[in-house]
């Protein structure tokens, strides 16, 4: 299982937290995103819009990073703190 | 030694900072940043409250990998990294930076180096909530370009 989480403006679209279920055809962080968006055009777009960016067990990771078991992944939309 | 604190609850500066810099240990600069919640947005429209959240552990520590170097560079004695999250209202303080350094030239570059990264590359979100609905707020193109020159 993936425990996915949403920062920013991403959680008005995808909510803040979601489990999904890690089937044999979810290898990388873009299969992550294309389960995600696969029932939902906004959310597909949400994910894919440019600024967005993906930590896999707390560190950044690109959509090609692997993922192996259980693990906690994150989305986010611009960070902007001070 | 980076002191980094994420606070959710209103906080003042400035005892923070004298309690920081006491004892001095050797320093001859304290340079000091804080930022606080504007009663108005960019538009002129009021602001009811601003909305911070991070993504916790995380946020942490991206801010103590981006500090720890500056720090090192800068030959820093210590410093000091707040930031609120939460809910907070006009003119309470969202972040205070602090830098105790031997010189000024290097607490006065720590401060300003680490709030550009905070503005572009910090885990916070933020969002403003005003009488015509919550608008999120993200980094302008001069926020980046500041950060740019800093790499």
């Amino acid at each position: 299982m993936a425990n996915v989480l949403f920062f920013g403006r991403l959680r008005d679209i995808c909510g803040p937290e979601r489990v999904i279920a890690l089937t044999p055809g979810i290898r990388t962080l873009a299969d992550v995103k294309a389960a995600l968006g696969a029932a939902d055009e906004a959310i597909f777009a949400a994910l894919h819009a440019p600024g967005v960016r993906a930590a896999l067990n707390q560190a950044f990771a690109d959509d090609s990073a692997l993922i192996a078991g259980d693990c906690e992944i994150a989305f986010m939309s611009p960070l902007s703190g001070g | 030694m980076t002191q980094i604190s994420i606070l959710d609850a209103p906080f003042s500066p400035l005892p923070l900072l004298e309690a920081f810099a006491t004892p001095r240990r050797g320093a001859g600069a304290l340079a000091s940043f804080t930022g606080y919640c504007r009663a108005k947005a960019s538009g002129g429209e009021a602001i009811a409250a601003l909305e911070l959240t991070h993504y916790p552990g995380f946020t942490e520590r991206m801010i103590a990998d981006f500090a720890h170097p500056i720090a090192a560079r800068c030959g820093l004695l210590d410093w000091m990294i707040v930031h609120r999250v939460g809910r907070v209202l006009p003119e309470e303080s969202i972040v205070l930076v602090a830098a105790l350094a031997p010189h000024r030239t290097e607490a006065f570059e720590a401060v300003e180096t680490l709030m550009d990264f905070l503005k572009t590359d910090a885990p916070f979100w933020k969002r403003e909530h005003r009488a015509n609905g919550a608008h999120w707020i993200e980094p302008t193109a001069l926020d980046h370009k500041r950060r740019e020159t800093r790499t």
